[in-house]
């Protein structure tokens, strides 16, 4: 097969930073291409010299055998690539057919809008995608799974050749993601070159043909996904061997920490359940079953019309979430760029946020010992960065995560609201995290996540709760023996 | 396997409930509100002739509100927009009461104004200053400009063929107000209509992506400074014919005003959501108060004071209204 594009010795640095060194990567006409490594080992850079919003400091990029320069994103756009964010970049407050063809409105010359035809024209779109979908919904109504195939439109009605996805399914439930197979599998039936990174090693061998491994910034290897198995792959990411850690579980009764009793909003109807001390449990449903509702609303971020709360078995009221926050618990929500990081204050302000009273005296901030804390969780963490005052924004998408789990850390809480943990962040810190979960809860602290994921449900949690439409319908207080059933519940009620 | 991504929303878009509308059309009943309170306060609030003057005194604000809102709807601020209007009203009654054509010196101005807003726009984009300065310093810079044209007199012996813009045309129709009507319609097509105006919702919208999509979002931030600039200046021009005189103190506050009567109309001040339609009746609201006023004979101190408490009420209002779901 012919190569497509070839990218040659590539490197690409920041201040302080080497993000790419020297990087072949290769497409073959019509394949999907996965590119893999761990957070901060130089994806999104390598893609965005691609789409043309960083430039190269080196090396060489040829389109069908020849030699192009692409400094702008109109440039990548004209040479027929298309580049979907890892973080998501439609305009809310537009409708999905505008989002489609935010960049010319298929009238290149400007002047007026033909809305019918664009509506029309969307419409073909996501019909040669297998959706039947008014294209005239406003997109922030849109489920994220909605906007995700919007983007896939959007790159299409570029009248592009290659599309290049940076962690499509981080934020979509089961069986979005599935359609999200489905969508690829036509596209590259359709002769489309596809770009698909992702850490869920499962999805590449679900819809890659070759991948490529990336580690700090340099190509490790290219092969075909059937030469190559997982524990190998995981090798290659981290550069060493990692070995799956068995559940050790602590069945030791505590007392209870959490006590909720009849929550009720507009999103989630009379939940009951409490978390012990030193319990993880593992609350699991559907995208809009109020997983994420309900643990803002027991953050204090969003109103509860009724129900009651009990922490450490005394009542209380907990309005806000800065109540939350001085009676212990901590929140990371599900989606970080928009309510986890500020984006241009430093990782350090970031981190320390919730934390400043226990930092300070008389209001100064005591720099020395926030340092030093800092150091510890980066190292702790692995967060990749070259700096403490590096702001959030400079930081790979899965490193930010890590800094937001780090703020409550630095803040001990005693109760973790954990919202997609996991998401974006590679294998290596991903097992982190749960020894760091385990570790929490050797401590007695009780940690109460939402995921999607499955397995790492099975992997870390005590006891799971399903959430379905508002409710708690179901608990299982020993998981692992029932993966298939907490996965039929979650689905059908 | 069912796929549930095709969602309720699209239903509730094609059929709204009643409270949609209400959520909708919240300024509207606002609007509604006060015309009620009008007429139940003074019997000549609903009078042919009251309403004609409603409208005259809207214009001048009204037009710089449509540039303003173009200003808003791209996250950015536009402070200069009176001290402009009083440059550009100095600058055509100079020319003219010295002897010039009025349309040749009504073109020159409105040059001068495209030019002062996008003195605005290149500094706020090109240098990434805040365009809360930028507009500042032009605010400052133009008002004492506006006094040195003629060491801070008024300018007097403007010509009827001038004059006659600030006038009635078919009886007694203000000309200023058909100008700030026609120029509204305008807005709304642009902005509804046409790719530029789609395009100036996305950048205000998100910046970001607006940018990866091709779009160069300087130069449309930029083209709406201009048009701030520009419509300043038609104000200035109107303003100064309707007085007939040229005043270098002219618009001074207005700027406020403008911006109140914007947000009032429901124009988000982060951009990418907002429309002409709310800001044109937010601009008829804040005269209606002003106005309601007058026919009680009220003191303007009063006035301020509810305009503030009327505003913040009305906010709070709106956003009661818009997330009671
Ligand atoms: N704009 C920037 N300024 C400074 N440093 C940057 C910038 N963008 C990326 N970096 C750094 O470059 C390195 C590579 O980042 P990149 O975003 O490519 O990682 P990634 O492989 O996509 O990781 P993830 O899986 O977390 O998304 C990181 O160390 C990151 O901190
Ligand atoms: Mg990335």
């Amino acid at each position: 097969m012919s190569n497509i594009l070839e990218m040659k010795q590539v490197s690409k640095s920041f201040p302080g930073v080497k993000a790419l060194q020297k990087v072949d990567f290769s497409l073959e006409k019509g394949e999907v291409h996965c590119l893999i490594g761990a957070n901060g080992a130089g994806k999104s850079t390598l893609m965005k010299i691609l789409a043309g919003v960083y430039t190269k400091d080196e090396g060489e990029i040829l389109l069908e055998g020849k030699s192009v320069a692409i400094k702008t994103p109109s440039d990548s756009k004209e040479l027929g690539i298309s580049t979907i964010y890892q973080e998501l970049s439609l305009v809310e407050e537009l409708t999905l057919a505008e989002n489609i063809y935010l960049g010319n409105y298929l009238n290149p010359n400007g002047g007026f809008i033909k809305w019918k035809q664009l509506n029309e024209e969307a419409k073909k779109i996501f019909s040669l995608l297998g959706l039947s979908i008014a294209p005239s919904l406003q997109t922030s109504s849109a489920s994220m799974g909605l906007k995700q195939m919007t983007e896939i439109a959007k790159a299409i009605a570029s009248d592009c050749k290659i599309i290049v996805m940076d962690e499509p399914s981080t934020a979509l439930s089961g069986d979005e993601v599935e359609k999200l197979y489905e969508v690829i599998r036509l596209l590259k039936g359709k002769g489309y070159t596809i770009v698909y990174i992702s850490h869920k090693l499962e999805e590449l061998y679900a819809v890659g043909d070759r991948v490529t491994v990336l580690r700090n910034g340099e190509w490790v290897i290219t092969d075909r996904l059937e030469n190559i198995s997982q524990p190998e792959l995981i090798q290659h990411i981290t550069g060493r061997k990692i070995e799956k850690k068995e559940k050790v579980h602590h069945t030791t009764h505590r007392e209870e920490f959490l006590d909720v009793k009849n929550f009720s909003n507009k999103k989630i109807h009379d939940v009951s359940f409490s978390v012990k001390k030193g319990e993880i449990v593992g609350l699991y449903g559907l995208v809009g079953s109020g997983r994420t509702e309900l643990l803002r609303a027991i953050f204090g971020a969003d109103p509860i019309d009724s129900g009651e709360i009990y922490i450490d078995g005394s009542k209380k009221n907990i309005s806000s979430p800065q109540k939350a926050v001085d009676h212990g618990m901590g929140l990371v929500p599900e989606n970080r760029k928009t309510e986890g990081a500020i984006l241009d204050l430093s990782i350090s302000e970031n981190a320390f946020l919730p934390s400043l009273r226990a930092y300070s005296n008389r209001s100064f901030v005591k720099r020395k010992q926030m340092k030093a804390v800092m150091q510890e969780m980066i190292e702790k963490l692995n967060i990749k960065t070259s700096s403490k005052e590096v702001p959030m924004r400079n930081l790979s998408g899965g490193n930010q995560q890590k800094v937001i789990i780090s703020k409550w850390l630095i803040h001990q809480s005693r109760l973790l609201l954990f919202d997609e943990p996991t998401q974006g962040i590679d294998i290596g810190a991903k097992d982190e995290i749960y020894t760091i979960m385990k570790e929490l809860s050797e401590d007695g602290k009780s940690i109460l996540m939402a995921t999607s994921e499955i397995e790492e449900l099975l992997a870390v949690c005590d006891r799971v709760l399903i959430m379905f439409n508002g409710r708690l319908i179901k608990e299982f207080s020993t998981p692992a023996n029932y993966k298939s059933e907490i996965m039929n519940i979650a689905v059908s009620g | 396997m069912t796929v549930n991504i095709e969602r309720n929303e699209e239903r509730e878009a094609r059929f709204p409930s009643f409270k949609v509308i209400l959520k909708k059309y919240n300024l509207f009943f606002i609007f509604l509100g006060f015309i009620i309170i009008g007429s139940l306060l003074s019997d000549q609030f609903l009078s042919v002739q009251n309403i004609l003057n409603l409208l005259q005194q809207s214009s001048f604000v009204g037009i710089i509100s449509i540039g303003m809102t173009f200003v808003i709807l791209v996250a950015g601020i536009d402070l200069s927009v009176g001290a402009v209007l009083a440059l550009t009203g100095m600058l055509a009654t100079l020319m003219i009461s010295s002897g010039m054509n009025p349309a040749a010196a009504i073109a020159i101005t409105l040059v001068v104004g495209a030019a002062l807003g996008f003195v605005n726009g290149f500094i706020s984009t090109k240098f990434k200053v805040p365009a809360f300065i930028a507009t500042l310093a032009m605010m400052v810079s133009a008002r004492g400009l506006a006094f040195l044209t003629t060491d801070g007199n008024p300018i007097y012996d403007l010509p009827p063929s001038f004059t006659a813009l600030g006038g009635n045309v078919f009886g007694k129709i203000p000309l200023t107000a058909i100008i700030w009507i026609v120029l509204t319609i305008v807005a709304v097509i642009v902005l509804k209509y046409t790719t530029f105006g789609r395009k100036i919702y996305a950048v205000g919208g998100n910046a970001e992506s607006a940018r990866l999509s091709g779009i160069p979002v300087e130069k449309y931030v930029t083209w709406c400074f201009i048009i701030s600039g520009t419509l300043a200046a038609v104000a200035g021009i109107l303003m100064s014919a309707w007085l007939t005189v040229g005043q270098p103190t002219a618009g001074t506050g207005l700027e406020l005003d403008v911006i109140a009567a914007v947000v009032l109309g429901g124009t988000s001040l982060f951009g990418g959501k907002g429309s002409i339609g709310g800001t044109f009746i937010g601009v008829l609201i804040m005269s209606m108060i002003v106005n309601i006023f007058n026919l009680l004979g009220l003191s303007s101190y009063y006035q301020s004071v509810f305009m503030g408490v009327i505003i913040v009420l009305a906010l709070i209002m709106n956003q009661y209204i818009s997330n009671k779901k």
